[in-house]
């Protein structure tokens, strides 16, 4: 059942501070197989060759780090050097090919999975740039800054394409719904703003949490929007119609990270007080509680095939889950 | 026949006969004595001839005129005077005795007195006068040593004296000395074997006292033979039967009373004893009867005390408490010392009444009398449970302690004692509880009363496990409100809302905060008055950060309670959270007004914390600071004064101290808090700021990092500011960004924080820069660092927050990052020219050793092309000679063997060759043979790139003592490498060399070696030059130092600022969050020289001050920010406390007052069940 897969201590020589999970369909074959399998798996395995995985951490000691996830081992791909003053968040995209990443020093890279290459550099003003994620399409970069303000970057030449202002605070969390109709934000007094992309307005403004707002993503449906504030509560709210669905109470601190998995059945919560919750979306009850961490767990994943959780904490370890969905 | 009188008459020898069975009127027997002059002899033996016929007016007529008229002239008359007089005395004694009324008993007493003193006129020593003297004495009680000494008296004429004996025996039982009385009793027996039934009588009871039933019994058998109307016997046997408890035996008791009753329907002892049975018997009205009877014809008062119990105890059982509590009284007035029962039922009435103070005394008393005895120690236990006083509630500790000791089966006690411990010692009430349920399951087995569950639940609680809590009240609730719908519904139901609290307070703990909401709002929905309910949800939107619905809450809790404290403290907790000081106060004046809470010292520690708040806002007035605090002070003085062990109010007091700068006396004060209490976050803070104001940084550090971790979970950003600020000022540089870098994680928006991290990444670039050794890699980072602290200023010089700090001085710092950024080209270029050089040299080498190999190549080349020529020139010649000669084939072989030959050798004289190129090369005289050495080394010292760099890490780690701190510092591998370099070369080559062969894995470049040779050479001239720049670049960097001192403590100052504005959070306890920063970063210090060191931090703290001034706008003094940062702890403090001790008090008046209602319920169901004193029992769980 529920059961620690792998921990991996020192995963970073300092604290780490955000993480993804995504894969990538291989396009082609790789070369060097051996020949005797080679033209039998050319025959039949062709289309459903298994993904690689990937695994992206990054963390106070200025690394993104790239683990490929192979029959649950782990192995350091890449080390992306070039942020300085800590890396706060990473992204992968959908196909798994660019990986985004954001530091404290506001500045923003775009790196290439396969090869580990830095594909575009974005830098920003001090205050102007904090978490990043993908639009579905994988064409752009969504980030939020410090008047509320959110920026939409062309992937391609790292440009500035759209921006929505909403005129709050501080964005601490943002999300773009699975449907591409949406964009989420999540600010550091607690409001969350919903804006539609295709108007570019904004089109919600939910005040449920009157503390920061540190994590926030929809369902895979998009339908639901589910937030995590420092006042220990998860909301789950309907996009549609902004009702809110549900309050989930649980964690003993600061709710820092939250995440769907992929088939929408479950979702998982990681906190300041060190514990990572399994929460099931039909009964909005909490259905397990690891407690492997010995600090605050900054970033919690499920892997794309809805069985197993990540975790990255401040305690510089990694550590996965196997969890049934 | 009856015995006859004779009355002989006078002058004559005729007699009058008289016949005892047929005497005459006592008037005419008297007017024949008269006229017939009869000797006194005749008079007396006819008066006792009358007494024994019962004729006692004759006999008492007889005997009064004796005295005038009879004759006593003859010999021996005196014996028959003093005859008289005794019968008469005796006679009077023993009416006395009789008699209840006391004026009549006197009279005759009196009477007595006078007839035997009269006698002893006559003859002092006669035996029977003594003996009557002696018993009248003894009746008369209180002359007991007379009564003795006449006794013995007379035992000393006559051993033999069977009515001393008696009295003997009588004296000693009355003295308790049963064996002597015995003794006695036994003596009179063998004088006299058909002694009166009531000798066996007294034996009997000598036996019974002694506890040797079966005797007893004997002798009241045989009593009984002899005597068969003999009460007393009667009596005794029943009581013996009775103590049987056999049903059997306890018939035949009752009727061996009844006999007796018949027998004597006025003996107060067998009234008593039959009261006491019908007691039993549940007939009241009989027993009431019979005890006023009984109470009637006694004149003794201990039997009367009895009377008065029965009467009392027959009313008490019928509910008649005012009557009880009459003949209760009465019988205490009445009853000796050692008869306690009264005491007792006196004391349930009093209790019944609510008197807890008079039943104490009533059933101290009791204990008195009976020390140890278990029921009473119970009882007065759970009276001083009650109690307020501390003193009394530890004797009804000791109290239920010993009973627990005496009967460990006693659930009641166990539960009694288990609340008591609820205030005191959690785990131990917790086991005392866990006792009280098992004996419940195993022995009683009766279900655990929900009352018992709620408490072990709010128990665990407070103890915190919260599982296990959670079990327990779930249970309880489930089984309230199943004996809800069973039966008493009222008292149930109230039980279970407090049950359902309990389990919200517990959710809360388990931070299922929707649940606890939900339960609150259930118990509101049907009691709109529970007070707790609006102030848990208030906290729990506080928490949450809805202010106002939080406040919204309180109000609603103040329109049912306009005068709790708890409401209106914690809407005074809302406004100071949010810098409201002035309606804050007025919160908190407004509970200090109400006269219930005049005292309250929450109230009172948070107007001294709005004080000592007030003196942050700096103000030009002296006056008006020193008012400020010398009020703050007298607010925590009066705490202390309430509650001498208050440890926020000590804090309070050492914060004011370290206003006034007595730093040292305010460190004290909180070491001593901190010792008092572990959990109490701001002290720790306190003191590290007052480490960190006595340059203690170590320790100051340590005392953060400790806060962090006991006390918050999450990265907390003030104290995060406080454990960079420390780093700062001890030159930790490094640490210091980390934490900061920690603080900006959560904090991204706080542009304090941001023009921290600007100025320690400014001060930590300059760093990097001034030292020659760093790297090319760190300098490009330090110039990228100086790049965004430079970008950090002038962000901030635009859009910084006016209030925090002054925007202008991150314009000067963005110049000053400016111009160290023009100066860092020049760092840069140097660090790049090094690193080209590096870079060249390896070049170099490389062109040098591809060169060579291309020469080599070459010559083989040539080689083979002279061999290609000459074997050509060979070959031509052979065809020459073929052509020449035909007979070639002789020859042929000849030169190609020379061919070989001549290879061979060319090899070996290449091989020479390169080795003296080698040696050439390397400047050096070596042997050929080192060769291969060479190359090893070329690997060797490729590996000692690496290892410098882990040597780098050890000798950080053993301390940054060394004086070459810049080798260290050089973060990447190239310093290292030099200086290694530069080592190796000095040194033994060889020795090294081998040592690092072994090391390295064969690099098979045997040219690198030689090239590295010569870069060695090279790299010592490089570092001549890089020393000369060193020093030039230091003046230039200390000069710039100077200047940059100032913005340092312009930072600091900031930290503190940013520090004092921040609003208190309170939050929970106990996050682990070790070896984060710890590992690594302290050992690393990377000090230059101590003086050099020394200076900056003095410049610092000036610029501390000044800056505090800056932020604060204005005042410049250093204890400002001493005095800041108590403060802001205090706030804390205060908010903290309130919501620790709001919540206790509420957890735990709520178990108390469950508590309360359980031991009702409890000791009812007890004595239900149980046999044991009903009445008591039954007396009890009424009155409390």
């Amino acid at each position: 059942m529920y059961s620690v897969l792998q921990k991996k201590e020192n995963a970073h020589s300092e604290s780490i501070w955000s993480c993804a999970w995504g894969k990538s369909v291989p396009e082609k074959k790789k070369k060097g197989q051996e020949d005797g399998d080679d033209e039998k798996s050319r025959d039949s395995i062709m289309s459903d060759e298994p993904p690689t995985e990937y695994i992206i951490t990054g963390g106070v000691d200025d690394l993104v780090k790239v683990w490929e996830l192979q029959d649950d081992r782990l192995d350091l791909k890449y080390n992306l050097e070039g942020h300085s003053l800590g890396v706060v968040s990473v992204a992968i995209s959908n196909s798994g090919k660019l990986c985004a990443s954001s530091s404290l020093d506001s500045s923003m890279r775009i790196w290439n999975l396969e090869t580990g290459e830095k594909v575009a550099n974005i830098d920003e003003g001090p205050v102007d740039l904090w978490t990043v994620a993908f639009s579905p399409d994988d064409k752009h970069v969504i980030s939020g800054s410090n008047e509320g303000k959110i920026t939409l970057y062309n992937v391609e030449n790292a440009s500035t394409e759209q921006s929505f202002e909403s005129r709050g605070k501080f964005t601490l969390s943002i999300a773009y719904s699975p449907d591409g109709k949406y964009i989420a934000s999540g600010a550091i007094d607690g409001i969350i703003n919903i804006f539609d992309v295709a108007s570019n307005k904004l089109c919600h403004t939910l005040e449920g949490h009157a503390m920061p707002i540190r994590s926030l993503c929809f369902s895979p449906d998009s339908q639901i929007l589910l937030t995590a504030s420092d006042d220990g509560h998860i909301k789950l709210y309907d996009v549609q119609n902004t009702d809110l669905v549900g309050t989930l109470s649980g964690h003993a601190s600061w709710v820092l990270s939250v995440g769907f998995s992929p088939d929408g059945k479950h979702f998982v919560s990681g906190s300041s007080d060190k514990s990572v919750k399994i929460w099931e979306m039909s009964t909005k009850q909490c259905v397990h509680t690891f407690k492997e961490h010995t600090d605050q767990v900054w970033g919690v994943k499920y892997s794309p095939d809805s069985t197993k959780i990540m975790s990255v904490s401040e305690d510089k370890s990694m550590i996965l889950y196997s969890c049934p969905s | 026949m009856a015995a006859s009188i004779e009355i002989p008459l006078r002058d004559t020898d005729e007699v009058i006969e008289l016949y005892s069975d047929q005497l005459p009127d006592g008037d005419e027997v008297l007017g024949i004595l008269r006229q017939e002059n009869t000797h006194l002899s005749i008079w007396v033996n006819l008066a006792l001839e009358y007494y024994k016929q019962s004729k006692i007016d004759d006999f008492l007529k007889i005997l009064e005129s004796s005295r005038v008229d009879a004759n006593v002239e003859y010999r021996d008359y005196e014996k028959d005077q003093m005859r008289a007089l005794d019968m008469l005395a005796a006679y009077y004694v023993q009416e006395a005795n009789r008699e209840k009324n006391k004026d009549k008993k006197r009279e005759l007493f009196t009477k007595a007195t006078l007839l035997y003193t009269t006698a002893d006129k006559i003859i002092m020593y006669d035996q029977n006068h003594l003996l009557g003297r002696a018993y009248f004495c003894l009746l008369e009680g209180d002359k007991m040593e007379q009564a003795d000494a006449q006794f013995n008296f007379v035992l000393n004429k006559s051993p033999n004296n069977i009515p001393s004996l008696l009295g003997k025996a009588c004296i000693a039982y009355n003295k308790k000395d049963f064996r002597g009385a015995l003794a006695f009793y036994k003596k009179a027996l063998r004088t006299n074997p058909n002694c009166p039934a009531a000798v066996r009588l007294g034996m009997g009871h000598c036996f019974m006292k002694l506890n040797n039933q079966d005797k007893a019994r004997l002798a009241f058998e045989r009593a009984l033979q002899l005597d068969q109307k003999c009460v007393g016997a009667l009596v005794g046997l029943a009581i013996l039967k009775l103590n049987l408890q056999n049903p059997d035996t306890i018939r035949t008791g009752v009727q061996m009373l009844s006999k007796a009753y018949t027998i004597d329907s006025s003996n107060p002892m067998v009234l008593n004893h039959l009261a006491n049975h019908f007691f039993f018997k549940k007939d009241y009205n009989k027993v009431q009867h019979l005890a006023l009877h009984a109470f009637h014809n006694t004149e003794n008062e201990a039997m009367r005390a009895e009377s008065c119990y029965q009467l009392a105890r027959a009313f008490h059982v019928q509910e008649d408490f005012n009557q009880a509590f009459q003949y209760y009284y009465q019988a205490t007035q009445f009853a000796p010392a050692q008869f306690v029962l009264p005491h007792f039922g006196l004391g349930q009435i009093y209790i019944y009444r609510g008197d807890a103070e008079n039943a104490a005394q009533c059933f101290e008393k009791v204990l008195k009398a009976q020390p140890g005895n278990y029921e009473t120690m119970k009882i007065l236990g759970s009276l001083y449970a009650n109690s307020s006083s501390q003193s009394k509630r530890d004797i009804a500790k000791s109290h239920l302690k010993k009973v627990t000791e005496q009967f460990p089966d006693d659930i009641e006690a166990w539960i009694e004692l288990a609340q008591i411990l609820e205030q005191s010692d959690l785990q131990v009430s917790l086991n005392a509880y866990g006792t009280a349920i098992n004996i419940l399951k195993k022995d009683v087995q009766a279900e655990i009363p929900t009352e018992i569950l709620n408490n072990v639940g709010s128990l665990h609680y407070r103890l915190g496990n919260l599982e296990e809590a959670k079990k327990n009240l779930e249970e309880a609730l489930s089984r309230a409100i199943f004996e809800a719908s069973e039966h008493d519904a009222q008292y149930y139901n109230s039980i279970s809302v407090t049950i359902t609290y309990n389990l919200a307070r517990l959710n809360e703990a388990l931070c299922l905060f929707d649940k606890s909401e939900k339960l609150y709002k259930d118990i509101i929905k049907e009691h709109p008055n529970y007070v707790d309910c609006y102030l848990r949800l208030g906290c729990m939107a506080r928490d949450k950060g809805h202010i106002y619905e939080a406040s919204d809450w309180f109000k609603e809790a103040l329109k049912i309670n306009t005068e709790h404290p708890d409401t209106w403290s914690l809407l005074g907790n809302l406004h100071l959270a949010k810098g409201q000081w002035g309606p804050g106060q007025k919160k908190y004046e407004r509970i200090l007004k109400n006269p219930l809470t005049s005292q309250d010292s929450y109230s009172l520690i948070a107007l001294g914390n709005v004080w000592l708040q007030t003196l942050h806002q700096p103000t030009k007035d002296k006056d008006r600071e020193k008012r400020h605090q010398e009020r703050a002070l007298s607010m925590f003085k009066q705490v202390l004064k309430i509650d001498p062990k208050n440890i926020w109010a000590a804090n309070g007091i050492g914060s004011v101290l370290a206003h006034k700068g007595a730093v040292n006396e305010a460190r004290d004060i909180f070491a001593q808090v901190r010792e008092a209490t572990a959990d109490f976050c701001d002290v720790w803070l306190n003191i590290a700021h007052v480490y960190v104001e006595q340059k203690q940084f170590v320790s100051a550090i340590q005392m953060y990092e400790n806060c962090l971790r006991k006390f918050f979970k999450y990265n907390q950003v003030e104290v995060l500011q406080y454990l960079a600020r420390a780093y700062y000022k001890a030159n930790k540089l490094k640490e210091a960004k980390m934490i900061l870098l920690k603080a900006r994680r959560v904090a991204p928006q706080d542009t304090v924080l941001l023009y921290n991290i600007a100025l320690v990444l400014q001060r930590l670039a300059t760093y990097v820069l001034k030292d020659e050794k760093s790297t090319l890699q760190t300098v490009l980072q330090a110039v990228h660092e100086l790049g965004l602290s430079q970008k950090y200023f002038t962000y901030l010089a635009e859009f910084g927050d006016k209030m925090r700090y002054d925007v202008t001085l991150a314009g000067m710092e963005a110049r000053q990052c400016k111009d160290l950024l023009s100066q860092a080209q020049y760092h840069v270029t140097r660090a790049r020219r090094v690193d080209e050089e590096e870079r060249l040299l390896r070049r170099k080498q490389e062109d040098e050793r591809t060169a060579f190999k291309m020469r080599q190549i070459e010559e083989q080349k040539k080689r083979e092309e002279e061999s290609r020529q000459t074997k050509q020139q060979m070959l031509q010649k052979r065809e020459e000679y073929k052509e020449k000669t035909k007979n070639a084939l002789l020859f042929m072989d000849m030169p190609q063997e020379k061919k070989k030959g001549k290879n061979k050798g060319k090899d070996y004289v290449s091989d020479s060759d390169s080795g003296r190129e080698n040696r050439g090369e390397g400047g050096e005289a070596r042997e050929p043979r080192e060769k291969r050495p060479k190359k090893e080394r070329g690997g060797g010292k490729r590996k000692s790139s690496k290892g410098g760099r882990k040597r780098k890490g050890r000798s950080d780690d053993s301390g940054s003592d060394n004086g070459h701190s810049k080798k260290k510092r050089g973060n990447k591998g190239k310093s290292a490498r030099d200086t290694k370099r530069d080592e190796g070369l000095s040194q033994k080559q060889k020795s090294r060399i081998v040592s690092k062969a072994t090391i390295s894995s064969s690099d098979d470049d045997s040219d690198d070696g030689k090239l590295k040779i010569a870069s060695g050479d090279e790299s010592d001239a490089g570092n001549a030059g890089r020393k000369r720049r060193i020093s030039s670049g230091s003046e230039s960097s200390r000069s710039r130092s100077r200047s940059r001192s100032k913005s340092g403590s312009r930072s600091r100052s900031r930290s503190r600022s940013k520090s004092g504005s921040r609003s208190r959070s309170r939050s929970k306890s106990g996050s682990r969050s070790r070896s984060r920063s710890k590992s690594g970063s302290r050992s690393r210090s990377r000090s230059k020289s101590g003086s050099r060191s020394r200076s900056r931090s003095r410049s610092r703290s000036k610029s501390g001050s000044r800056s505090r001034s800056r932020s604060k706008s204005g005042s410049r003094s250093k204890s400002r920010s001493r005095s800041k940062s108590g403060s802001r702890s205090k706030s804390r403090s205060k908010s903290r406390s309130k919501s620790r001790s709001k919540s206790r008090s509420k957890s735990r008046s709520k178990s108390r007052s469950k508590s309360r209602s359980k031991s009702r319920s409890k000791s009812r169901s007890k004595s239900r069940s149980r046999s044991k004193s009903k009445s008591r029992s039954r007396s009890r769980s009424k009155s409390s």
